[in-house]
């Protein structure tokens, strides 16, 4: 396999793309599991990335950087080793994207990227695609900025779940045990709610979201959003019991505006790189 | 000293049907069952009263009498009356699965714990899932997790915030953490620097962030170290949070199971540990638990586990080995009511104190408590077991081990092979089963002197002996007494009933068995036998009762079917192959009679004995031929010997024998034994001395003492009828009979063909006490008495036998006077 940019296909690419850094750990593994499931909901295909993070790479130059290990144990960094470990994880995560992608039948690429881990992303994603970010061991701001350039320079839109938000029931799931589900209390069904910020972008939302609503089969509820705080709209999708919250990424001020509102409503958000009634007729 | 021959009456001792006021049997009562023996009905009654230690019971007799079914009638009664013992269970020690728990629950009450515990699970299946899935308890749980993640990303975070204050980035590399300065603006903000830009800087400032650098990779480090602390306490809590539902649940289903079966601290004990270990593998009912969550992995634990790993819901299952409840009257192994009663046909090792089976998985045998199976012992704790001890000593490892739990008071499962280190397989160590049962042991007499002698244990083990009379006194009472034990016999067996003749007929014939005229026997398997043989007969030919003619025929029957050796035997003597004279004189030669025993037939046989009598060499020698080749038996040797003592003492008591005399069975080619023939050689060694012929047509038996006395011997009646039947093929000349000890005339039950035979005077029985008596019969002659002169009556036998050894004896000393030219004796 090439160094770089080594791209593997196994079925025809579909017009949509659903974005997805893959990774070892549990937060992309969560990431990747969120991707899948919106995939399969909206017939698009899943392309992950796997990032040799540059900066990590680096670390050996400056001689009084070491490495802490998980065990807490203190030690020299050595170049080559972290080559070799990351190319090892490359090759897990793409057997976990293998996986998942093959139990939800949907169609997968993988690449290798180095540089920049979110900027690999957004430098990889198209005004057609949906970008997932997990916020883990990312600052809201450093998220904030990338969402910022993910829907505004690149126009793509972005599936964000701030960190601490359980990402497993961001859409309904067909219950993989009927019948013990059957016998259990059953929960409220959570929503996909649209925000509403009073613009003909906010108006183009919440077209969108009714479409996609009825194409993953949640339930819509229409938020209006004027002179709402974002822990205001937070709060209030919480109480709506939110699963997914839709909004026009051009309603949000700050960088990390997107990080909050999913940290308060304790749900993922779908922030729409571009305005649907006059790019997108509806989920294609 | 004439002997007069028996009159016809003498021979043969019918019943008197007279006190018989039944028509039949039909109108008579069973006989309770031990009737006419008060001796082993007061051994039982003491054996099965007192509860002590040792007080097991043997139970002596023939194997005939019947005393299985007469104990067990006993015992039926006795047990019946007493209350009904534990049911017993195992189930797991969940603590040291190979060593399962026995329990001991009320009669009946171990399918109630078995089905109770069986719900238990069932419920427990469809309540946890619901529990463990709840949103309730789903929130609580995410809220731990939450917490638990917030703690270490709040942690991070600190240190993330930190060290960006301190123009700092924490990055994850793939095996941990580090800490790098970055680039705090430009195009390349929040990227770490690169060695030239870190150079650029002041070296203040490069000093300041490689001092935050390595502080803060310090704290990172303690942060990182303090994780799985935090882990442990999280996955604690979450534990907890597990044992609280899941002991929620647990009481709550074992609520009205611990009240049910609040019997016994050992079972309180044990649902205690059931509750436990149901809250400790509560996640197997939500359908989440891994198999090997179950397996234990200690070496001496894996082999039991295994099998139960495979269904994991095992370990709550109860296995009742004892289950008294279901005890009822019935007709097989199991009787009685209350207390159990159990006859071990197959008394091995394992049917005794039970086994541990095992089953083939992955190609290892495994095994768990499930398959722990009970012995006998185990059925009978509480009640009565019934072994036949011959059986019982003829299985390896199982007299020892019958004894060893006797002795220790409980059933401890061993099997042949772990007890003679024959394999190495894995196996369970059960809780040994505290034993209170009464053990009664059926054999032979022989048998119960041999263990009394040979094993010192056996006296403190049995201490109770029940000896069973094999013949009870002829009497009318217990002519009745056999009538009901007769009509008894005839309902249980579903025979037709006998009239009077045919009980008179099957006493007559239980007294032939019995050898004896005033004796019944009271075995109880050839009568069945004989009974069965009859009504099959009366069947045959539409009768609704048995009579003596049935019974007759059916002896008859057997008789014949067993006959052929018999027949055999009678051939080989008429065709003259083996020569008996039956008519004439000689001398020398006398018929003796013999028993022949195959199988169950026996008959008489005579058999010629011949006496050859020669000068000795200053002694009275008689050879026996028999032992000389180790054909007779020690008893033979006796009787020869005490022949040789009456000869002595008899004749020329004054000076030195010198005689030399053989004895020897003619066409004999089998062992000899017993004395009952030693009468005959003695009558044949005289007349052999005496040179007077014996008259041929006579038989004799019985065995003789030093002063000549003849005295009792066994099988009169087959021996009479032995002879009577060659005499009978060669025609009765009226010159024929047999010669008997007097003392065996009260044995005579002879057939009606020789009663007859003798009634019409063509045949006689004569009842002989002294040899003098049989000498004057058989020679003709008187034996002769010493008169005052010290000699004999002149012309007597013995006057003859006398003059032929003083002759001997004079011859002898001449020789022994003969010298030769220098004087010395040749």
């Amino acid at each position: 396999m090439a160094q770089h940019d080594p791209l593997v296909r196994n079925a025809p690419e579909p017009e949509r793309r659903i974005i997805v850094g893959v990774d070892t750990d549990r937060p992309s593994r969560e990431a990747l599991a969120l991707a899948a499931r919106l995939a399969a909901k909206i017939d698009a295909g899943l392309s992950g990335i796997f990032v040799e993070d540059e900066n990590i790479l680096s670390l050996s130059a400056l001689p009084f950087v070491r490495e802490v290990s998980m065990s807490g144990t203190i030690g020299e960094i050595d170049n080559a080793a972290l080559v070799r470990a990351m190319q090892a994880q490359a090759q897990i995560a793409k057997r976990i994207l293998e996986r998942v992608a093959g139990e939800a039948r949907i169609g997968w690429t993988f690449r290798v990227a180095r540089g920049s881990r979110l900027k690999s992303l957004v430098a990889d994603a198209a005004q057609s695609d949906t970008l997932i970010l997990r916020g883990h061991d990312i600052s809201r701001h450093e998220l904030g900025r990338t969402v910022r350039a993910a829907t505004r320079d690149v126009r793509a839109d972005v599936l964000l779940a701030a960190r601490g938000v359980a990402v497993s029931s961001a859409f309904s799931v067909e219950p993989s045990h009927p019948a013990r589900v059957s016998k259990t209390l059953k929960s409220p069904e959570r929503l996909l709610l649209a925000i509403d910020e009073g613009s003909s972008r906010g108006e183009a939302c919440v077209g969108f979201s009714q479409s996609l609503a009825s194409r993953i089969a949640m339930p819509f509820r229409r938020l209006f959003a004027r002179g709402f705080s974002i822990g205001d709209l937070g709060t209030a999708a919480r109480k709506a019991h939110a699963g997914l919250i839709v909004v026009d990424a051009g309603a949000l001020h700050e960088d990390d505006d997107a990080a909050r509102l999913s940290a308060a409503a304790g749900c993922p958000v779908l922030l729409l790189g571009t305005e649907r009634a006059t790019l997108h007729s509806g989920v294609r | 000293m004439a002997v007069d021959p028996l009159s016809a009456d003498l021979l043969y001792r019918a019943c008197d049907t007279t006190p018989f006021e039944f028509e039949t049997t039909a109108g008579l009562e069973d006989l309770p069952g031990l009737a006419g023996q008060e001796r082993v009905l007061d051994a039982l009654r003491f054996g099965t009263g007192i509860r002590r230690h040792g007080y097991n019971l043997f139970v002596l007799g023939p194997d005939a009498v019947g005393q299985h079914e007469a104990v067990s009638r006993f015992l039926a009664d006795v047990a019946g009356r007493e209350r009904a013992p534990s049911d017993w269970a195992y189930v797991m020690r969940f603590a040291a699965p190979h060593r399962p728990i026995v329990l001991e629950l009320g009669a009946g009450n171990g399918a109630a714990l078995k089905d109770a515990m069986a719900q238990l699970v069932a419920e427990l299946k469809v309540t946890v899932p619901a529990v463990l899935e709840s949103e309730d308890y789903q929130n609580r749980a995410q809220m731990i997790a939450e917490e638990f993640r917030e703690k270490q990303e709040q942690a991070f975070d600190d240190l993330r915030a930190r060290a960006e204050d301190e123009g700092l980035a924490l990055l994850r590399t793939p095996s941990g953490f580090a800490l790098a300065p970055v680039a705090g603006e430009g195009a390349n903000k929040g990227e770490v620097l690169k060695p030239d830009m870190f150079n650029a800087l002041p070296e203040a400032e490069r000093k300041r962030l490689e001092a935050a650098t390595i502080a803060l990779q310090k704290e990172l480090a303690e942060t990182l170290e303090r994780m799985p602390v935090w882990e442990k306490d999280h996955r604690q809590r979450m534990q907890t949070l597990i044992n609280e539902a899941a002991t929620r649940l647990v009481d709550r289903a074992m609520r009205d199971l611990r009240k049910r079966f609040d019997t016994s601290t050992s079972l309180r004990d044990w649902l205690n540990t059931v509750a436990g270990d149901l809250v400790e593998n509560i996640a197997l009912f939500a359908g989440t638990a891994p198999q090997q969550q179950m397996a234990p992995v200690t070496a001496g634990q894996i082999a039991p586990m295994q099998f139960g790993a495979v269904d994991p819901f095992r370990r709550y299952e109860v296995n009742v080995i004892v289950a008294n409840g279901a005890v009822k009257q019935t007709k097989g192994d199991i009787i009685g009511g209350g207390a159990p009663i159990i006859y071990e046909d197959h008394p091995t090792l394992q049917n005794l104190v039970g086994r541990v089976e095992h089953v083939p998985q992955m190609g290892a045998l495994v095994t768990d408590f499930t398959l722990i199976k009970a012995g006998s012992l185990h059925r009978a704790n509480g009640g009565y077991l019934l072994i036949d001890a011959l059986k019982l000593l003829r299985e390896p490892l199982a007299w020892e081990a019958l004894k060893r739990a006797l002795r220790r008071r409980k059933i401890v499962i061993e099997s042949p092979g772990e007890f003679m280190n024959l394999v190495s397989t894995v196996t369970l160590e059960p809780d040994a089963v505290p034993l209170d049962v009464k053990v009664l042991l059926f054999g032979e007499r022989q048998l119960y002197y041999v263990l009394s002698n040979a094993d010192p244990e056996f006296g403190e083990l049995f201490k109770v002996a029940a000896d069973f009379d094999d013949v009870l006194d002829r009497e009318p009472e217990n002519d009745l007494l056999y009538a009901r034990f007769l009509a008894g016999l005839c309902r249980s067996e579903e025979l037709l009933p006998l009239d009077r003749t045919g009980v008179a007929r099957v006493t007559e014939r239980a007294s032939r068995l019995a050898e004896d005229a005033e004796k019944i026997s009271t075995a109880m398997r050839p009568i069945a036998d004989l009974l069965r043989e009859a009504d099959y007969i009366a069947r045959t030919k539409s009768s609704a009762v048995m009579t003596a003619f049935h019974i007759d025929a059916a002896v008859e029957a057997q008789i014949a079917r067993a006959d052929r050796m018999r027949e055999s035997s009678l051939e080989l003597i008429t065709r003259d192959i083996i020569t008996i004279d039956t008519e004439g004189d000689c001398v020398g030669q006398v018929n003796g009679l013999s028993v022949l025993s195959m199988g169950a037939v026996s008959f008489g046989r005579p058999s010629r004995i011949t006496a050859r009598v020669r000068m000795g060499l200053g002694s009275a020698r008689v050879l026996d031929i028999e032992r000389e080749v180790d054909l007779g038996g020690p008893i033979h040797s006796k009787g020869v010997l005490i022949l040789s003592g009456y000869l002595s003492a008899t004749f020329l008591p004054e000076i030195p024998f010198s005689m030399s005399a053989s004895l020897v069975f003619e066409q004999s080619y089998g062992g000899v034994d017993g004395d009952s023939a030693s009468s005959a050689e003695l009558y044949a060694l005289i007349s052999a001395l005496a040179e007077v012929p014996v008259a041929q047509g006579f038989a004799v038996t019985g065995s003789v003492d030093q002063l000549g006395q003849v005295q009792a011997i066994g099988g009169v009646n087959d021996k009479i009828e032995g002879f009577f039947d060659i005499c009978m093929r060669r025609g009765l000349t009226g010159e024929q009979g047999v010669l008997i000890p007097a003392a065996n005339v009260k044995h005579l039950m002879l057939r009606q063909d020789v009663v007859d035979a003798v009634e019409r005077g063509v045949f006689a029985i004569y009842p002989v006490e002294t040899i003098e008596e049989g000498v004057e019969l058989l020679m003709g002659v008187p034996a002769g008495a010493r008169g005052n002169d010290g000699k004999f009556t002149a012309g007597s036998v013995y006057a003859k036998a006398e003059a032929r050894l003083a002759a001997f004896a004079d011859n002898q000393r001449r020789f022994a006077q003969r010298v030769d030219d220098n004087g010395k004796r040749k």
